[in-house]
């Protein structure tokens, strides 16, 4: 279990998580789902009291759904028809490599994302599948290991490769199913890949990516000996005020290059930063783009 | 208006730049961090690889400032002074001119220009004298000039035997004044000197080796010359000795001295041999390793005893093994010739000779009285340290004093010995019978004797060959008379063989000693040879190196000299105020970019209970 992410932490995540459920949800009213019974709008028709189109009877029909109206008018049996009314499927992706829990704010903010991300789910009436990844490593979370916030002693431990992205094709997502991928995407490797991971199946992605200033904007200066925080491996090198700046040059591209490629595939990618509070956070961008929703 | 600083130490300060340069360097050391980006820094120039040990110098305002701040503590540690548009100083040098000082003249070449260079500094106008300690007066250098002076030290020879110094220092005292600076420069830790002169030894310890003395002496019909070869150094020390005679140089021979020791060496003149170079190899005191030696050939007296009938065989025997007996005497019977005469008192015909003479009295009668009464010895050269009171005479016959007489032994209020006449004509009177007394028994007598015929013997103009120590004065007569030609002397030294002459009226020939340096020296009048001298160096104590140091009582004279000729830096309030200044500056500078660099507080987290 990562030393970052002591079960205290998570209950106090969860517990904040679930009043900011009150506040924003997540985006499922801006398209039709698949799904059981629910309270969102189904791809099908149902039994819901929105009307949505008209079809001649056919035997076995339920007669209750005839239009008698019409019947009486033309003397024809017509059905009308509602729309289906469905509980959309949700699979949560946590990337669990260290990068996500290397600085206490970063920890933080990405376990908040992830209890937030489950709190909606199950305010959505949905039972979410949560998955946790990281490089080659993949397993489902059990909702209860999720509440009772023993999920973390499930983690692997000890160092892994540098930068090793996680492996997505091995993870088992629904299909049609709202992909919610919460990692800070510090891996290498080109960004269309794994946005086309996430987009198959017609499933919808968003991806909630936490990011800390020490990332975004670090005081580097000088001599420095940099600690890898997934392979833990020791770096020495010299910061000049020159490279500090190609540096943040190469994180901008970096992250514009996941944009681009999210926007190719219709994901919506939102970095939610770790040092504001969590609604100031969200309202940087997830809000903007509709990564979230409010209740509002 | 020049610029002097009264305390030179005050610029050790400025060792404070680099440390704080250093400390600058050294502050920031590498920091670890954890950072989860470290792939996109692998993608970026591998420049940044490896680090640096040092932290590569930053410009920063607390650095500027530190520097500024050393700067100004340094301006002020230093005391700077501003010197005096007319100030004006007197140095006076007295250079040791002891022959030792030649072995140190390349280092006071090398070290005195630097010590007056920086006396100079302190003030506008610098007086500069140089004197010989050797000389009571005038001096070798007067001007303003450090080149100069040291241009006159290049050509000093300082080749004296050892002296007082003291007359040249208070004439070198009265030159630069109370206040001036007198610097004695030699070769010996002098712990007090007059004068209130400081001490700039420059000598060193050397291991010295050479000729200390030389005699000669005729055995068996041979003149056989001795020096003594001594040893001054602590170590043992082998050298080669060899004589040149002419042309003609004989053979090298070997010497081993032990630490502190000293070997005779003897060889004798050649037949028709004259004059000789002992020669030893030579070390840095040179002056000891050459000798020149002549055979000895005294001036000889020429003694004529009593010719008359009356006197006895017995006196004429005694006359003749007394003055015989004396060296460089020789009795004649030429009275054209001698130079003293001896002769008897004749009470009928008192006329005394017309020349240098000893006179006895001759009394005839068998019986007389002894003299009684107290026996008086006059203070005299010829009487000195000379026991006469075990003198018994009889009473004889008395020579009749006249005004002039110089009494040198009384008996009673008899003057038993007594000197007659002029200098050139002096006679020495016994005024007793010598047959009748226990005269002829006291050393006291023949010493007498010896005495007065020296005497004699100094005042005669003749030929000499002598070997002398270099620096004596040279007993040498010559023609006084009204119209006598001047003297002439010529030399050859025996370190480097060089010659000259030199032309002096007679009456200054007295003042002549022999060279500093060894030398074979003549002396002519009117193409007369008077004197040949050899001058070899003698003198231990200057050929002793092992008491030779190097020390400069120069402590404190710069501070000194700059206070007396400047006037001290009148914004030193304002320096200091600066200093302050920018020390608080420096401070705040550190503190406000580590404010700044402190990272935002965490946003508090809010807690379950205040989340909606």
């Amino acid at each position: 279990m990562p030393a970052a992410l002591p079960p205290s932490l998570l209950r106090e995540c969860h517990v904040r998580a679930r009043g900011w459920a009150g506040l924003f949800r997540l985006p499922l009213r801006q398209r039709v789902w698949r799904g059981g019974t629910g309270d969102f709008m189904g791809r099908g028709t149902g039994a819901s009291l929105d009307f949505q189109d008209h079809r001649a009877y056919a035997p076995g029909d339920d007669p209750r759904h005839i239009n008698w109206q019409a019947y009486a008018r033309t003397g024809n049996y017509s059905m009308k028809l509602f729309r289906e009314e469905v509980r959309p499927l949700i699979d949560i992706v946590l990337d669990v490599s260290p990068s996500m829990f290397f600085t206490p704010e970063k920890a933080t903010r990405s376990t908040e994302l992830f209890y937030f991300a489950v709190e909606g789910a199950l305010r959505a009436g949905t039972s979410p599948a949560v998955f946790a990844v990281a490089l080659g490593w993949q397993r489902l979370l059990p909702q209860e290991a999720v509440l009772s916030h023993r999920w973390a002693e499930q983690l692997p431990d000890g160092p892994l490769p540098s930068a090793a992205p996680p492996d997505l094709s091995r993870v088992p997502l629904r299909a049609q199913s709202l992909r919610l991928f919460i990692s800070d995407l510090l891996f290498a490797g080109a960004p269309e890949h794994f946005t086309a991971l996430l987009s198959t199946r017609q499933g919808r992605p968003v991806v909630l990516a936490p990011y800390c200033q020490a990332e975004s904007d670090p005081d580097w200066d000088g001599n420095m000996e940099f600690i890898d925080a997934e392979a833990l491996s020791h770096h020495p090198r010299r910061v000049e005020p020159a490279l500090l700046k190609r540096y943040r040059d190469a994180y901008g591209r970096h992250f514009e290059l996941w944009k681009t490629a999210a926007q190719r595939h219709g994901l919506v990618m939102a970095r939610v930063p770790a040092e504001p509070e969590f609604p100031a956070a969200l309202q940087q961008e997830a809000l903007r783009i509709g990564a979230v929703e409010p209740w509002a | 208006m020049g610029l002097s600083f009264g305390n030179p130490l005050g610029f050790l300060a400025l060792l404070g730049i680099p440390a704080i340069i250093a400390i600058h360097f050294l502050q920031r050391r590498s920091r670890q961090l954890t950072v989860s980006t470290l792939f996109l820094l692998q993608q970026l120039q591998r420049e940044s690889e490896g680090g640096n040990r040092f932290e590569r110098l930053r410009s920063s305002i607390p650095l500027w400032l530190q520097l500024l701040a050393v700067l100004i503590l340094t301006w002020l540690l230093a005391e700077p002074r501003w010197m005096e548009q007319n100030s004006v100083q007197q140095i006076a040098v007295v250079l040791d001119g002891s022959a030792s000082m030649s072995v140190s003249k390349e280092r006071i070449q090398k070290q005195l220009p630097e010590a007056l260079r920086k006396m100079a500094s302190a003030t506008a106008h610098t007086e500069l004298y140089l004197l010989d300690s050797r000389r009571d007066s005038g001096h070798l250098y007067h001007g303003d000039s450090v080149s100069g002076l040291m241009e006159a030290v290049s050509a000093w020879q300082p080749s004296g035997g050892s002296h007082d110094s003291a007359p040249a220092l208070r004439l070198a005292r009265s030159l630069a004044g109370r206040e001036g600076t007198l610097l004695f420069v030699t070769d010996q830790d002098l712990k007090v000197l007059p004068s209130a002169a400081r001490l700039f030894a420059v000598g060193e310890p050397e291991n010295n080796a050479g000729i200390a003395g030389l005699t000669t002496e005729d055995t068996a019909g041979r003149t056989v010359w001795r020096a003594v070869i001594r040893n001054y150094s602590s170590t043992p020390q082998t050298r080669e000795w060899w004589i040149t005679s002419g042309d003609a140089t004989g053979e090298h021979k070997s010497v081993t001295l032990p630490p502190n020791g000293m070997q005779n060496i003897q060889s004798a003149f050649a037949e028709n041999e004259n004059e000789l170079t002992l020669h030893l190899s030579p070390d840095k005191f040179t002056a000891d390793d050459t000798a020149p030696l002549v055979r000895p050939r005294p001036r000889a007296l020429a003694v004529l005893l009593p010719q008359d009938e009356l006197t006895l065989p017995q006196e004429q025997q005694l006359y003749t093994a007394l003055f015989s007996s004396l060296p460089g005497v020789t009795l004649t019977a030429d009275r054209a010739a001698m130079d003293v005469i001896v002769a008897h008192y004749n009470p009928l015909d008192p006329s005394l000779p017309d020349k240098p003479a000893c006179i006895f009295v001759r009394d005839p009668r068998k019986d007389a009285p002894v003299l009684t009464g107290t026996l008086l010895v006059e203070q005299h050269p010829l009487t000195e340290n000379l026991n006469w009171h075990s003198l018994l005479a009889e009473d004889a016959l008395s020579i009749p004093s006249q005004p002039g007489d110089e009494a040198l032994v009384w008996q009673g209020d008899r003057p038993l010995l007594f000197l007659r006449g002029p200098a050139d004509k002096r006679m020495l009177c016994f005024n007793f019978d010598l047959r009748k007394s226990n005269a002829r028994r006291l050393p006291a007598f023949v010493i007498g004797i010896h005495r007065f015929l020296e005497d004699v013997r100094k005042r005669i103009v003749r030929e000499e060959w002598r070997n002398v120590e270099c620096g004596l004065r040279l007993n040498c007569p010559v023609d006084l008379s009204p119209g006598a030609p001047p003297v002439i002397l010529t030399w050859k030294t025996s370190l480097d063989n060089k010659s000259g002459a030199l032309t002096v009226p007679a009456a200054q020939a007295v003042l002549l000693t022999a060279p500093d340096s060894p030398a074979l020296r003549e002396r002519k009048q009117n193409d007369r040879l008077l004197l040949k001298a050899a001058a070899h160096f003698a003198d231990v104590r200057e050929a002793d190196f092992t008491v030779s140091a190097s020390r400069h009582d120069l402590e404190g004279i710069q501070s000194t000299l700059i206070h007396r000729h400047s006037r001290a830096d009148g914004a030193w309030r304002i320096w200091l105020l600066a200093l302050l200044t920018v020390l608080g500056a420096a401070w705040y500078f550190i503190h406000k970019p580590a404010a700044r660099r402190q990272k935002p507080p965490a946003p508090a987290r809010r807690s379950a209970a205040a989340a909606p």
